[in-house]
């Protein structure tokens, strides 16, 4: 009788994940070829997997091991694509290999994924590192060992890492706060009222960088606006929602928000179009998701800045080869951030930018 | 008390008013407060907010509720919340009709509870473990069948649910009450409503007065998991999006909201209109907070206090 139970219950699981395949293949699935999933998956569940493929001595083919923050978001598996895509136009130069921990938050994880991936003596590491410090003395043990280590998104505090590729993002916050000054000007409002700050999480020094660039730009450049004290929601986009909300109905001279990534950005921008107002608050978001890029046409987002974490793989991989062939790198690049506006979000580079998946390879 | 209850004379005590009046005295008092601090919160329009914002949560911590009361936990309801949302979305992106996906999304979801149901009975594991061990394969499942993005293209018609009002009444808010009044009346009225009270109480006395454990526990897990599908698909309506991480960390604001409420983590003891007021109360921090724009860090201390002295004073007055 439980072992029956138990298969039934197990049936009834697998049987449900059955049924989301059969709804895919209706539509979503353009969006996620299963290349894709393989990726995710293998990043998730195998970090060792590396140490059974053939070590890639033949032919110069050289072994670079990317290794991202968390598995979960799509600003990671986008750069996970720009490292693949890159291998698959050199596949007689590299092959890459992918890892990351599941969620942000496993910064020990991604600490001993780190240390796998170095037992098995790749030829490069590219890692995007979650935390500035833990994963310094396997960087240095990695650095040691002659593999050269190639740092995207976040800065690590030692100086043996070959190079930094990341955005600057006290310069993107203060290049929405300049972005949302211009659409008032534009709009002919005067530079005067409230404008909300709704932040993704607390306490991560990409969001922090931006929200410090955005408030310090504001108050030169706009004095006389409030800025109401920062919200932070927990990666949670309805109580970004919740929050925007709120400030719409408290505020009768709230002129806008800024949103330091796509999480919150969607939630101020379902909650305007909830309120109707997507003519009259103007909305700056970091980063890109559906919801945002549909805000964009509807008018309720009125601008997104974007960091280019396809570039980052990409480029991450590049210079990986030109470490291993012995170059000097840089030691710190800024892929620099791009303004989206309605007027701008068709043209072609744009388009990649929005949803790097469309430029996947394979 | 009629003889129906005779199985468990201790249940008496437990559906005893002071407690939720006590927490409906605090909540009154925010609401005086919040009035006198913003002449924004009174007002209709914050009204519909308040109660929209607090429906989601506000139906997972019915579920919550049943499970609490029977001394059980369920930690997988977040994990529920996100699983059903994605579930309906990708149907309804799929070419599937509304009702369908949903219909599909809550059976799918029920599956789950059964699963904690059959962990916690039959398999013995304690349910802070097995819903644990389904919370995590649930979000696994999610990020593998969505690559972890969102998903988008939902009919409009099911993303204008969510903002569309019943005579001013938003439609994610009746759902809410509709969700209270059959909760209502389940504990109240029905075998299985008294059976989650004697269960929580004292477990064996109440198998050895005959009732089947093992059908009322999958009968907790299940209504559990149900209310965390529905909320599941309210969300989804709500952010006109399937969402990877949909409900994380509901579960946490599920247990608070009951547990504000009145609810014993021991089992035996616990309402619906307790846990209604508990989750109000910690919606309305949270809204007040931002009427008033007050400090982010400063609003968590707060609801995080006042989540231990609801309790405190719940425990003073049982004295």
């Amino acid at each position: 009788m439980k072992k029956m139970l138990a298969i039934l219950v197990v049936a009834v699981m697998l049987l449900s994940v059955a049924l989301v395949g059969c709804g895919q293949e209706g539509g979503t699935a353009s969006e996620s070829p299963a290349a894709e999933s393989s990726a995710a998956t293998e990043a998730s569940t195998a970090p060792a997997d590396g140490t059974s493929a053939a070590p890639a001595d033949e032919g110069g083919v050289k072994d670079v091991a990317v290794l991202i923050k968390a598995t979960d978001s799509d600003f990671w598996q986008y750069v996970l694509v720009g490292a693949t895509n890159y291998a698959a136009e050199n596949p007689d130069k590299v092959k890459v290999t992918t890892d990351g921990p599941p969620n942000e938050s496993d910064i020990d994880q991604q600490v001993s994924i780190l240390e796998q991936i170095i037992s098995r003596e790749p030829d490069a590491i590219v890692i995007a590192s979650t935390s500035s410090d833990a994963t310094v003395p396997a960087i240095e043990d990695a650095v040691a060992k002659g593999i050269p280590v190639i740092t995207v998104d976040n800065k690590v505090n030692t100086d043996k890492v070959a190079t930094l590729l990341a955005t600057d993002n006290l310069k993107g916050g203060a290049t929405a706060a300049d972005t949302l000054v211009e659409k008032l000007k534009a709009e002919g409002k005067e530079l005067k009222g409230k404008v909300g700050v709704i932040s993704n999480m607390a306490g991560v020094q990409v969001l922090t960088d931006r929200d410090q660039g955005f408030i310090d730009r504001m108050k030169e450049i706009a004095p006389d606006i409030e800025l109401i004290e920062t919200v932070y929601v927990d990666g949670d986009m309805t109580k970004a929602m919740d929050a925007a909300a709120d400030q719409i109905s408290a505020n009768d001279d709230l002129l806008g928000f800024f949103a330091d990534n796509n999480t919150v950005g969607s939630g101020a921008a379902r909650a305007i179009t909830e309120a109707g107002k997507e003519n009259d608050l103007v909305l700056v978001a970091f980063d890109s998701d559906p919801e945002e890029i549909k805000g964009l046409g509807t008018g309720a987002v009125d601008a997104l800045i974007l960091q280019d974490p396809y570039g980052m793989g990409y480029k991450g991989v590049e210079d990986a080869l030109k470490a291993i062939a012995g170059e000097t790198l840089e030691s710190y690049v800024d892929t620099g951030v791009t303004v989206v506006t309605k007027d701008n979000m068709d043209d072609e580079e744009i388009k990649g930018l929005l949803d790097p998946m469309t430029k996947k390879i394979g | 008390m009629n003889k129906e209850t005779a199985i468990n004379p201790i249940e008496k005590k437990k559906r005893a008013l002071p407690g939720e009046m006590m927490i409906l005295i605090i909540l009154i008092a925010m609401f005086i407060v919040l009035s006198i601090a913003s002449n924004k919160f009174m007002t209709w329009d914050n009204m519909t907010n308040l109660m929209k914002q607090t429906s989601i949560n506000g139906v997972v911590a019915i579920g919550m509720t049943f499970v609490i009361i029977s001394s059980g936990i369920d930690l997988s309801v977040g994990a529920i919340v996100g699983f059903s949302g994605i579930l309906a979305s990708m149907l309804m992106v799929g070419g599937w009709g509304i009702a369908p996906s949903v219909l599909v999304a809550i059976a799918a979801s029920a599956g789950v509870g059964v699963a904690n149901g059959v962990l916690v009975h039959d398999g013995k594991v304690p349910p802070f473990i097995a819903t644990l061990g389904t919370m995590t394969i649930v979000r696994g499942v999610i990020m593998l069948i969505t690559d972890a993005r969102m998903i988008s293209g939902m009919p409009d018609d099911f993303i204008n649910f969510a903002t569309s009002t019943i005579l001013g009444i938003p439609a994610l808010a009746i759902i809410w009450i509709v969700a209270i009044i059959i909760a209502i009346l389940i504990l109240k009225f029905t075998v299985f409503g008294r059976n989650v009270y004697s269960i929580g109480s004292n477990e064996e006395a109440t198998r050895l007065s005959g009732v089947n454990i093992r059908l009322n526990i999958y009968g907790i897990y299940l209504v559990s998991a149900l209310c965390s599908a529905v909320a599941g698909i309210m969300l989804a309506s709500r952010v006109g999006n399937g969402l990877p991480k949909g409900g994380d960390g509901y579960e946490l604001d599920a247990i608070a909201a009951s547990v504000v409420g009145g609810a014993s983590l021991s089992g035996g003891e616990g309402s619906i209109v307790g846990t209604v007021i508990g989750a109000l109360i910690m919606q309305t921090l949270r809204n007040g907070g931002n009427l008033l724009g007050v400090n982010s860090f400063i609003l968590e201390i707060c609801i995080g206090s006042l989540i231990i002295v609801a309790v405190l004073i719940d425990k003073a007055k049982k004295k």
